[in-house]
C-alpha cells in the first residue's frame, strides 16, 4: 500500500501557475507542504516526492512533500486555485525564477498607528505600489459574501410576501367559512372588537405555528447545506447559521404577517350586515 | 356550464380570488426567476464568449484565461504549428498582466492618479476582446484604455499614459510611454477592472515575457467541428489546455454551482408552494360545492365533464396569476440583478438573470400544469365520492 | 330477471323494480334501507311515495332513477337492467330518461334560471341556440317566464324548486323523479308545486314523488307506502 501511494505521489506533478522563467534552475533540497484534502485524494503523504514546474514546458523540479497542512476555514479562499501548496520564499522564488521579488507582504504596524494613514504614507514611499489596510483587504475578500447576503435578503423578501399572501388566502378561507356563526355571534350581541379580536388572535397563532415548524425546517435545511457545502468544498466553514436573533425575527415577522393576513380577511366580513352573511 | 358557475363564483368572492391569483404571481415569478437564474449566467457567459467569433482557446494547463498569470512560453513556434492544423482560420494570442496606470503629462484637468489595472497586450487589429468607443486601435507604442478607466484617470486621445509592471519596490519597475490611440469598452472587464489594451509585443517588451502570452484565441473555418480542431491542437504541445467555449461556460458554471442549486431549490419550494395554494383553495371550493356536484352527478352529467369543469376553475387561477407573474418575474429579476452586479470577479456584461422566452414559457407551463393537477386531485376526490352518499349527507 | 320481465317500455313500463333491498355500511353495522320493495311506474303515471323519516323512500327513489343499484333485487328502466350497466351508461340514461328534482333545489347559485335549466341539455351537447329555446319554453311552463335572467339568490324558495323542476324536465325526460320537492316551502308554495306536477301530469309526465306531505300525495293518482323498507300499496 505504501509502495503503492509513493509511486502514485510520484506520478503527481504540480504546474505553479505564475510568470514563467523556464530556464530557472531547480532550487536545492526543495521541500513543500500540500493541503491535506487534496493530498489525501492524490495518496500524498508527509515525506512522498513530487515533481513541480514553474511552467508548462519548464523541467520540473524534484521536491520532498515535508507535510500536509489543513486549509484554513477562510470563505475568501474557498474559490482560490485548488490545491495549495506552501512553499519556503526563496524556494518559490528560484522556482519562478524571480529572485528577490514578492507578491505582497504584510506590515505590522504599532498598536497607536493608524492604518489607512499609514498606507497612504506607504504608498506614496512606495512607488508603483497598492498599499492596503486589513480592513479594506478583509472588505474586498468579502464582497462576494456580501453580495450573496444581499441577494438572500432579497430573496427573503420575496417569500414574505408569498408566505404573507399565503396566510391571508388560508384566514379569508376560514373566516368564509364561518360567516354565517359570525353572523349570528353579532346578532347575539357579542360586540364586532371582540369578534375581529378573535380571528385576529387565531391568524395569529396559526401562523406562530407554521413559524414553529418553518424553524424545525430551517434548522434542518441548514444542517444539511452545511454538511453538502463543507463535504463540496473540504472545509469546516459554516454555510449556514441560524442564528437567535434569526429565531426571534422569524417568529416575529410570522405572528405579525399572521394578524395583519386576520384583519385583512375580517374587515369585509366584519363591514357586512349580519343580516346579509 | 359548470365552469361558466366556477368563473362567476371567483368573480363572487373577489377577496379570496384576488389573494390566490396574488399568490400564484407571486410563485411564478419566483419560479421563472430561479429558472432563467438556472441556466442564465452559464448562456450569457456563453454568449459573449461566442459574440466574439473564437470558438477555442488554448491556454496553459490548469487554468482558464484571466484565472492567473500563468504563460504558454514558445509561442511563436506553437502559433505556427497552430496555424497549420486544418480548419484553423485565425490565431489571436493574448497576453494579460496586472500593471500601474498613470497619467504622463497630468491629464486634461491636472490629476495624477495611477492605479493597478489589467493590460491586454493584442495583435494590431485584434478587437476581439473589446469595442472602440472612440478613437483608433491601438499601434506600436499606443494604447486604447478602457472608457471608464480614461475617464478616471482624465486622459483625452493623444494624451499619454505611463504603464509600469508591478514588480519593484521604492521606483517603478519597467515601465513604457503611450499615446491613447482610443477607448475601449472591454467585453471581459469586471465592474472593478479596467483594462487597457496594448499591442502584444509591447506587452511582451515591458514585462519582458518575450514569445510569451497568457492565452490565444483560435477560430475555426466555417464547416470544421471545433471539438475535431481542439482535439488536434492538443496534441502540438503537451502542457496547454485547448477548451471550447462550451468548456470555458462549465468551468465558470462549476464555479457559480451555489446559484444553479439554489434556483433547482428555490424554483421547486415555489412550484410547491403554488400547487399547494391552488389545491386548498379548490378544494375548499370544491367541499362548498359538494351538493351542487352530487346533483349535477344524479342529474345524469358525465364525471368527467364535472371534473374537467372544476379544474378549469384552477386553470384559470393558474392562467391568470401566472400571466401576472411572468410580468413581475422581469421586474424582480431587474432587482435581483442590480444586487448580483456587484458579484466579484465576474465581467460587467455577464448576467444572472437572462430573459428567455423558453424560462418563461417553462414557468408559465408548469404553473398551469401544476394548477391543474392541484385542482384535479380534490375534483376527482369529490365526484369520486357515491352520489347517494353525497346526496344524504346535503339533503335533510 | 329478463328484459322481458321489466318491458321494454313499447308496452308502457317506464321502470319496474322487483324485491330490492339495499344495504348500507355505517361503520361496522350495515343498516338495511329496503328489505324487498317492488314498484311498478308507467306512462302517464303520478305516484306518491309516503312514509316516515328514514323508511327507504329517497333510497328507492334513487333506486329506481339508476343513481343508486340495489343490494340484491333488479331495476329494469324501459327494459334495461341497470346492475347491468356501467356508472356513465347509467349517468347517460339518467340525463336523456330521467328527471330530478331535490328538496334542496341544488340549483348553480352563479348560474341564471335559464342557464340552470340549461345544464342537462348543454351536458346532451345541445346547441346553443336550441338549448335556449327549450329552456326558456320549459320555464314558461312553469311560470317563471319573467325570471329567466335571475340568479338563484335572487328567487323565493317556490321559484327556485320551480328552476329546479324546469331544469328536471328539460331534456323531456320519461320520468320525473322528485325527492321531498315540498320539504323546504310553505304551504302556499307547495300546493303551488303540486297544481304544477298535475298539470305536467295530465300533461302525459310521469312522476314519482317521494314525500311527507299528505296533500302532495293525496293530488297523486296513486301512492304506495314505505314502512321499515317495505312497500305497501
Amino acid at each position: 500500500m505504501r509502495l503503492a501511494a509513493a509511486l502514485l505521489a510520484g506520478l503527481t506533478q504540480f504546474a505553479v501557475p505564475v510568470v514563467a522563467a523556464p530556464s530557472a534552475p531547480c532550487p536545492d533540497d526543495l521541500q513543500v507542504l500540500i493541503e491535506r484534502p487534496y493530498a489525501v485524494q492524490a495518496g500524498i503523504q508527509a515525506g512522498s516526492m513530487v515533481r513541480l514546474r514553474s511552467a508548462p514546458d519548464a523541467e520540473p523540479c524534484p521536491a520532498l512533500v515535508a507535510g500536509l497542512f489543513e486549509p484554513r476555514a477562510d470563505p475568501s479562499e474557498l474559490m482560490t486555485t485548488r490545491p495549495r501548496v506552501l512553499f519556503h520564499l526563496p524556494h518559490l522564488q528560484a522556482l519562478a525564477g524571480r529572485e528577490g521579488e514578492v507578491d505582497y507582504f504584510t506590515v505590522q504596524l504599532r498598536p497607536d498607528i493608524d492604518a489607512d494613514l499609514a498606507a497612504r504614507d506607504l504608498e506614496l514611499l512606495l512607488a508603483g505600489t497598492r498599499v492596503h489596510s486589513a480592513a479594506e483587504v478583509a472588505d474586498r475578500a468579502s464582497t462576494t459574501f456580501r453580495v450573496v447576503s444581499r441577494f438572500h435578503a432579497a430573496i427573503a423578501g420575496i417569500t414574505l410576501v408569498a408566505g404573507g399572501v399565503f396566510l391571508a388566502c388560508i384566514m379569508v378561507l376560514k373566516v368564509q367559512e364561518r360567516s354565517t356563526a359570525v353572523a349570528a355571534a353579532r346578532l347575539a350581541g357579542i360586540p364586532r372588537r371582540i369578534l375581529m379580536g378573535w380571528t385576529v388572535a387565531e391568524a395569529a397563532l396559526l401562523s406562530a405555528l407554521g413559524g414553529v415548524a418553518g424553524l424545525g425546517v430551517g434548522f434542518a435545511a441548514s444542517a444539511i447545506v452545511n454538511a453538502y457545502y463543507q463535504r463540496v468544498y473540504e472545509t469546516t466553514l459554516e454555510f449556514s447559521v441560524v442564528t437567535g436573533e434569526m429565531v426571534v425575527q422569524g417568529l416575529v415577522l410570522a405572528v405579525v404577517l399572521g394578524m395583519g393576513a386576520g384583519l385583512v380577511a375580517t374587515v369585509r366580513l366584519f363591514a357586512a350586515d349580519p343580516l346579509e352573511l | 356550464m359548470l365552469a361558466r358557475n366556477s368563473i362567476r363564483e371567483l368573480r363572487h368572492r373577489p377577496l379570496r380570488t384576488l389573494l390566490t391569483v396574488a399568490g400564484v404571481a407571486v410563485s411564478t415569478a419566483m419560479l421563472a426567476d430561479m429558472l432563467m437564474l438556472g441556466g442564465g449566467i452559464q448562456q450569457s457567459f456563453g454568449d459573449l464568449l461566442e459574440s466574439r467569433g473564437y470558438e477555442l482557446r488554448v491556454s496553459p494547463s490548469g487554468t482558464i484565461p484571466f484565472d492567473t498569470e500563468a504563460t504558454i512560453p514558445g509561442f511563436a513556434r506553437l502559433r505556427d504549428s497552430i496555424a497549420g492544423v486544418a480548419g484553423v482560420e485565425r490565431v489571436a494570442p493574448v497576453l494579460a498582466m496586472s500593471v500601474s496606470v498613470e497619467v504622463e503629462d497630468g491629464g486634461g484637468d491636472g490629476s495624477r492618479d495611477s492605479r493597478r489595472t489589467l493590460a491586454l497586450g493584442l495583435d494590431p487589429g485584434n478587437r476581439s476582446l473589446y469595442g472602440l468607443v472612440d478613437g483608433d486601435a491601438p499601434g506600436m507604442g499606443e494604447a486604447v484604455p478602457d472608457s471608464r478607466l480614461a475617464g478616471e484617470l482624465g486622459v483625452r486621445l493623444g494624451g499619454r499614459l505611463r504603464l509600469a509592471t508591478a514588480s519593484g519596490f521604492g521606483t517603478w519597475g519597467r515601465t513604457a510611454s503611450v499615446r491613447v490611440a482610443g477607448t475601449g469598452d472591454f467585453v471581459f472587464a469586471t465592474a472593478r477592472d479596467m483594462p487597457v489594451a496594448v499591442p502584444l509585443g509591447d506587452l511582451q517588451a515591458l514585462s519582458e515575457l518575450e514569445d510569451q502570452v497568457s492565452f490565444a484565441m483560435i477560430r475555426v473555418r466555417a464547416g470544421y467541428d471545433p471539438e475535431v480542431v481542439r482535439d488536434a491542437i492538443a496534441v502540438l504541445a503537451s502542457r496547454v489546455e485547448v477548451v471550447t467555449l462550451a468548456g470555458i461556460s462549465e468551468k465558470l458554471d462549476e464555479r457559480l454551482s451555489y446559484f444553479r442549486q439554489l434556483a433547482v431549490i428555490l424554483g421547486s419550494v415555489s412550484l410547491f408552494v403554488a400547487a399547494l395554494l391552488i389545491g386548498t383553495i379548490t378544494a375548499v371550493s370544491v367541499s362548498e360545492r359538494l351538493g351542487v356536484i352530487a346533483a349535477v352527478r344524479a342529474i345524469g352529467v358525465a364525471r368527467r365533464r364535472i371534473v374537467g369543469d372544476l379544474t378549469a376553475e384552477s386553470v384559470v387561477l393558474c392562467v391568470v396569476g401566472g400571466g401576472i407573474g411572468i410580468g413581475l418575474a422581469v421586474v424582480v429579476a431587474g432587482y435581483l440583478e442590480s444586487i448580483l452586479a456587484d458579484f466579484p470577479g465576474l465581467p460587467v456584461a455577464v448576467r444572472f438573470f437572462v430573459l428567455r422566452p423558453e424560462s418563461l414559457a417553462t414557468a408559465y407551463g408548469l404553473v398551469i400544469a401544476s394548477g391543474a393537477v392541484a385542482g384535479l386531485v380534490p375534483a376527482l376526490r369529490a365526484t369520486g365520492l357515491e352520489v347517494t352518499t353525497l346526496l344524504h349527507r346535503e339533503e335533510p | 330477471m329478463s328484459g322481458e320481465a321489466g318491458g321494454r317500455g313499447d308496452d308502457g313500463i317506464i321502470v319496474v323494480a322487483r324485491d330490492v333491498t339495499r344495504d348500507y355500511r355505517q361503520g361496522r353495522t350495515v343498516v338495511r334501507a329496503l328489505r324487498g320493495a317492488d314498484v311498478t311506474v308507467a306512462k302517464g303515471d303520478f305516484l306518491a311515495v309516503t312514509g316516515p323519516s328514514g323508511s327507504g323512500k329517497s333510497t328507492l327513489l334513487h333506486l329506481l332513477g339508476g343513481v343508486d343499484l340495489p343490494t340484491s333485487g333488479s331495476v329494469h328502466f324501459l327494459g334495461r337492467n341497470l346492475a347491468a350497466m356501467s356508472v356513465e351508461a347509467r349517468a347517460a340514461l339518467r340525463l336523456r330518461q330521467v328527471g330530478l328534482v331535490f328538496q334542496r333545489f341544488h340549483l348553480l347559485p352563479m348560474l341564471t334560471a335559464i342557464e340552470n335549466v340549461e345544464l342537462p341539455l348543454a351536458a346532451m351537447r345541445v346547441s346553443r341556440r336550441e338549448r335556449r329555446e327549450r329552456a326558456a319554453a320549459v320555464l314558461e311552463r312553469v311560470g317563471l317566464a319573467d325570471r329567466l335572467r335571475h340568479r338563484p339568490g335572487e328567487l323565493s324558495g317556490g321559484q327556485c324548486q320551480r328552476v329546479a323542476i324546469a331544469r328536471a324536465l328539460a331534456n323531456d325526460p320519461a320520468v320525473v323523479l322528485a325527492d321531498e320537492p315540498t320539504g323546504e316551502l310553505d304551504r302556499t308554495t307547495s300546493r303551488r308545486v303540486l297544481a304544477l306536477f298535475q298539470e305536467l301530469n295530465t300533461a302525459g309526465t310521469a312522476l314519482v314523488v317521494a314525500t311527507h306531505d299528505l296533500e302532495l300525495a293525496a293530488g297523486a293518482r296513486r301512492r304506495i307506502e314505505v314502512v321499515d323498507g317495505r312497500t305497501r300499496p
